[in-house]
């Protein structure tokens, strides 16, 4: 305990619960282009900023300026970065030799990987997988959509923001390595990947509802075109647009413009009475 | 009025960018449901707001390429087909069409708050850390009721009227076209959520997810999910370890 006290100030699990509190609710509330997220990071600092140094505002104000600096990542596994930041913060305040660029430069190197990971999970990944469910239920006017939605949001939003910061603030720099480097992140997303693409390729026929309305008679016979392409392939006419879409929006084309084009395909088409 | 009020204010706490709005109210299942609530009918609300949903089911929150604003797609486009006694194939182009103008308000909100940063600045100058945290949550505020609150209101409250005028003036094979289009949409959704999660060895379980779905009419989402996640589980559990066999792959070259 004594040891403590002299090389400085030790922060409490308080302090990290309290930041990771003041992060989760603060990070985008004045989110800008000119600096993204850094008002948000100093204003997950500073308070402990000023608990390391209580009798040193020089170093506050030194600590605060470098964290005012651009700052821009996925909020949830980013935060691997935040705890991370702290735990050098923490050891800077108590005398070892950690430069301010050595802070910096971390902070600016792991962001972009780190959001890449997270934009992947969170966006690409968890949310699509829990919404699709979720929509199945309510649009059958079930309740249960939104319940389920926004515990299942809002847990994982928090849970995964403190476990990043706790275990930044534990491994320090190693914790990225783990992440960055070891097999989890890729069975992560290979397994999230395919549980997305199979509920995908079903979501195709539930929710693109549709149909070919198109029917002629032929030699005093009626042909309905519906009936001829269910028996090949039930529900072909969703699977070509989605498919034709994302072909389009992974050639480059602007994802506003294929709208307009299956905006502009459906009216004629369905004013014409060939879709419905 | 007291309703258009009330929408006005979702918008607001819609958009106060905090996980609070972010999943309580910004997807347009959730903000469908209290608008819904809002105009006493809060089962419609869901389903027309379900609807919308799927055609932003690819949406991102990075800031990337969204054709349609999200936020308001959902609030507003459920807010004005509720009113409207709109089918959801409406609800959805309507609310696409709301979207593509609500991206402004994004762009609006991020260029505003960009003078913040710099008043941050000089709280940091005087080690002021209540200050900086002030003006992280409190004018930011203010801009969103600006972008989104006020016109939100407006939408809700004189809405109605114009897209009543103007579905009164659609003739009837116009009006098929239109549902058409509703039907049409969700596959960008589909189209743009593909993109992300799309891998070349993966994509079979799309079509295997298709397959089961299109010749068996199965479309249940949850079960669906559990054989995908059973899958997920059977395909890693079997791949080898790849470091290997890439060093193998590099030594035959």
């Amino acid at each position: 305990m004594a040891e403590k006290v002299e090389t400085g100030v030790s922060l409490t699990q308080k302090d990290i619960e309290m930041a990771t509190l003041r992060w989760w609710l603060m990070s985008h509330l004045s989110y800008n282009y000119q600096r993204m997220q850094a008002g948000g990071f100093a204003s997950m600092i500073g308070p402990i900023m000023k608990k390391l140094y209580p009798d040193k505002p020089e170093e506050v104000i030194a600590g605060l300026k470098r964290h005012m600096m651009f700052f821009n990542t996925e909020p949830r596994w980013g935060a691997v970065i935040h705890g991370i930041t702290i735990a050098l913060e923490e050891q800077k305040a108590k005398g070892e030799d950690i430069s301010e660029e050595t802070i910096i430069d971390l902070k600016s190197s792991l962001m972009g990987p780190l959001a890449g990971i997270g934009d992947t999970i969170s966006g690409a990944l968890y949310k699509p997988v829990l919404l699709g469910i979720c929509l199945g239920w309510a649009s059958t006017g079930s309740f249960l959509g939104p319940l389920v939605f926004a515990i299942g949001m809002l847990g994982y939003d928090y849970t995964i923001t403190r476990l990043s910061i706790r275990k930044g603030y534990q491994l320090g720099t190693t914790a990225v390595t783990t992440i960055l480097e070891g097999g989890l992140f890729k069975k992560l997303t290979t397994f999230f990947s395919i549980m997305g693409l199979f509920v995908l390729g079903i979501m195709v026929c539930k929710f693109i509802t549709v149909d070919v309305a198109l029917q002629t008679v032929v030699a005093g016979k009626k042909i309905v075109f519906k009936e001829l392409f269910d028996q090949i392939v039930p529900k072909a006419l969703p699977l070509a647009l989605t498919i034709v879409s994302w072909r389009a929006i992974m050639k480059g084309y602007r994802v506003i413009n294929v709208l307009l084009c299956l905006f502009a395909f459906a009216l004629i088409g369905g004013a014409l009475g060939i879709i419905k | 009025m007291i309703q258009a009020v009330f929408v006005g204010l979702l918008a607001w706490a819609q958009s106060s960018s905090n996980p609070l709005g972010w999943w309580l109210i910004r997807e347009p299942l959730m903000a469908g449901f209290w608008v819904g609530l809002i105009y006493g009918k809060p089962v419609e609300g869901l389903i027309i707001g379900a609807a919308i949903n799927v055609a932003f089911l690819g949406w991102n929150s990075t800031g990337g390429a969204n054709p349609s604003d999200l936020y308001s797609a959902g609030l507003l486009g459920t807010a004005v087909a509720i009113q409207s006694n709109m089918s959801t194939e409406q609800a959805v182009v309507v609310a696409v069409s709301i979207g593509v103008i609500g991206n402004y308000a994004w762009i609006l909100f991020m260029s505003i708050n960009s003078m913040l940063p710099s008043i941050q600045d000089k709280y940091a100058e005087k080690g002021d850390v209540r200050g900086i945290m002030l003006i992280q949550a409190i004018p930011s505020q203010a801009v969103v009721i600006l972008v989104r609150g006020v016109p939100a209101f407006l939408a809700a409250f004189y809405g109605p009227t114009v897209i009543d005028g103007l579905l009164a003036a659609v003739p009837a094979w116009g009006i098929a076209g239109f549902n058409t289009v509703g039907k049409v949409l969700p596959a960008v959704g589909v189209a743009m959520l593909l993109k992300y999660m799309a891998r070349k060895d993966l994509l079979v379980f799309f079509g295997l997810g298709f397959a089961v779905s299109a010749y068996m009419g199965m479309n249940n989402l949850l079960f669906g999910a559990f054989i995908g996640a059973a899958m997920g589980y059977i395909y890693i559990s079997l791949q080898p370890k790849e470091v290997v066999v890439n060093a193998r792959e590099e030594d035959e070259i």
